[in-house]
């Protein structure tokens, strides 16, 4: 089992995020700032999933638990129509 | 624009390397480990698509046909593959914590079945992460 985000994956993430930098320059410039809070929440998360090098404490489950039942109520994984 | 790439690209290509290089500590259980790290990484990557479809969906689905069918799907099958990964993740953990503590009260074979069950769901949870990157990547230029 692979415990690294594949770099397949985070090529793609490199390349649609850099795809959509352009956006900044025409009328879509209103992007660049929640782009760039965006590329750096991704660069956060990722260190912090690859920095992991033990199991996890009960706090740290706690907190994934919490964390994923947020992430399923928020705006953002609602199917959008 | 391209000079405005090279930070993001340097800082990105940065995040490859810091996470090429895993490891875990001694003692510690690698398929424990690796299951919540991967875990983590699939949740991650699967919220990234999910907001940046939220905040450029409207832009984006101009360019792409299909993208906003493909991210709603993934948006429906998601919750369930990381809920059934992390409730095995859950079972895992609690055998072990008991065959730690006293080998008698669970088999070998009793543990294995968990980390078999536990196995087939953080694959899966993996895979959805993976379908996020490709969804991403449908994005024009943005697939090498």
């Amino acid at each position: 089992m692979s415990t690294n985000p594949p770099a397949s994956m985070t090529d793609a993430w490199m390349n649609l995020l850099l795809a959509l930098a352009p956006l900044a320059a025409g009328p879509a410039g209103a992007i660049a700032g929640p782009l760039a809070a965006l590329v750096m929440a991704l660069i956060q998360n990722w260190k912090a999933d690859a920095a992991q090098n033990g199991e996890l404490t009960p706090d740290e489950v706690a907190a994934f638990d919490a964390k994923l039942a947020a992430l399923e109520a928020s705006p953002a994984w609602q199917v959008r129509t | 624009m391209r000079r405005q790439r090279v930070p993001v690209f340097a800082v990105l290509a940065a995040v490859v390397l810091i996470t090429a290089c895993p490891y875990i500590k001694p003692g510690e259980d690698p398929v424990l480990v690796n299951s919540e790290r991967s875990l983590a990484v699939a949740t991650d990557s699967i919220d990234a698509l999910f907001k940046v479809d939220y905040q450029y969906g409207p832009v984006i689905d101009a360019k792409v046909p299909g993208w906003k069918g493909a991210v709603n799907e993934l948006r429906l099958r998601a919750p369930s593959i990381l809920e059934a990964a992390n409730a095995a993740v859950k079972a895992y953990r609690a055998g072990l914590t008991l065959y730690r503590a006293d080998p008698t009260q669970i088999t070998q074979a009793q543990l294995n079945a968990l980390a078999n069950d536990l196995g087939t769901k953080i694959v899966a949870a993996v895979e959805a992460g993976q379908q996020a990157a490709k969804v991403a990547a449908t994005v024009p230029g943005g697939v090498k």
